[in-house]
């Protein structure tokens, strides 16, 4: 199959949907924690918001208190699924809307990468479908692979900078802060300073140099096959699902862009 | 609305600090046993796609950062001003909440103390009073 501007859009999209079915399947698992009874429940951090216009304060109680809070979630997830079949750019712009509103509401605890890549992929989304024009919706997907592809290299480049990384020392600490249990074959590799040292550089030089990968697909589709493992990696050391399914919502924007280049070639 | 903009454009840090680890820890009144308030977390076959506790994990290791970002800038504070700070409540929330849910505690203390993942070394950084499990 050859990627063009609209299927890349359309991939991206039910890949987007994917992440947000995950993301709304876990926050009904934890809805106690939003519930009055738990530690986010809007009494105790509606304080937060009140720097805010009246207006505004009012709307965010009513959309942010629980359960409301759950129907915002379930009311994107609808819209991202109508945006299958209408990818409309009012629907993508609600489906922003709604991300950032929720994203407010968490400011910190919950907000990570993942959390950031979904408003690029919202935002590239939205930038695509606003125009007809062909050159201001491929702007949509370049910016898509832009950060998927510089969130690797600013990581690559951090690690290359610490010794930590370079001695691969840091593994110890990055394993042993997980959340989970181990197997102790884990501990058996990492306290081996030459196979540490080996997985640092290999992530290292991995991340700096997928970006230029982009300039032939070939070499980028093997480096993204790479990244799937890597990712995949993450989650069986870290549980960071919802990182695979953003940065694998980003591929094919980036498959795209790197077909666009060879074309102009 | 910069930073409103900034969203767009994230920085994208990812394992940059390599610092001790907050742990939060409780103990009842009638022990002195401290206890980690989130235990290790056992893998399940799914959380490739579904992993709410372990999100949820997260979620309170970011908060006990940013709490320990803002016990940072508080110039002496007394306890009685760090239990006025939302970070605070929140962090009492996150330990009743958690205690309900497996103990028949009725009365328990939190502290918060940094450790290192590598020598163990703990630093204790906050002790609460005692506080009546709703």
């Amino acid at each position: 199959m050859q990627l063009n501007l609209m299927n890349t859009h359309y991939i991206t999209n039910g890949l987007v949907l994917v992440l947000f079915t995950i993301q709304f399947l876990e926050f009904y698992f934890l809805k106690s924690t939003l519930s009055d009874m738990g530690p986010w429940s809007w009494t105790t951090i509606h304080s937060k918001f009140e720097c805010l216009p009246t207006f505004l304060k009012k709307t965010l109680k009513v959309l942010l208190k629980y359960p409301n809070f759950l129907a915002l979630l379930s009311f994107r997830w609808t819209l991202t699924l109508i945006s299958l079949y209408f990818p409309f750019p009012t629907v993508y712009f609600l489906i922003l809307l709604s991300t950032l509103v929720f994203l407010y509401r968490w400011k910190n605890p919950f907000n990570g990468g993942s959390d950031y890549m979904s408003i690029v992929l919202l935002f590239g989304l939205l930038v695509n479908s606003i125009t007809v024009r062909t050159e201001w919706r491929e702007a949509g997907l370049y910016y898509i692979a832009f950060h998927s592809l510089y969130s690797y290299f600013k990581a690559g480049w951090v690690k290359i900078v610490r010794p930590e990384w370079r001695n691969g020392k840091v593994l110890k600490w990055l394993v042993k802060s997980s959340p989970y249990k181990h197997p102790l074959g884990i501990f058996d590799f990492i306290g081996h300073s030459k196979s540490a040292a080996i997985t640092c550089w290999f992530v290292i030089v991995f991340e700096l140099t997928i970006p230029f990968t982009i300039l032939s697909p070939p070499v980028l589709i093997i480096f993204l096959f790479l990244g799937i493992l890597f990712h995949g990696f993450i989650v069986y050391i870290f549980g960071l699902n919802r990182f695979f399914w953003a940065w694998l919502a980003t591929y094919p924007s980036v498959i795209y862009t790197s077909l666009s280049l060879r074309s102009l070639v | 609305m910069l930073d409103f903009l900034k969203v767009f454009f994230p920085k994208w840090n990812f394992f940059n600090t390599f610092n001790h680890l907050p742990i939060l820890q409780y103990k009842s009144s009638t022990s002195e046993v401290w206890i980690d308030v989130f235990p290790e977390l056992e893998r399940s076959e799914l959380s490739f796609l579904l992993n709410p506790s372990v999100n949820y994990h997260y979620a309170c290791s970011n908060h006990l950062f940013t709490w320990l970002q803002e016990l940072k800038y508080l110039k002496e504070p007394t306890v009685k001003d760090i239990e006025q700070t939302l970070s605070y409540k929140i962090t009492e929330k996150i330990v009743s909440f958690e205690l309900r849910k497996n103990q028949s505690i009725e009365r328990f203390q939190f502290r918060l103390l940094l450790r290192s993942p590598i020598t163990e070394n703990e630093d204790i950084i906050f002790i609460s009073r005692v506080i009546q499990c709703n």
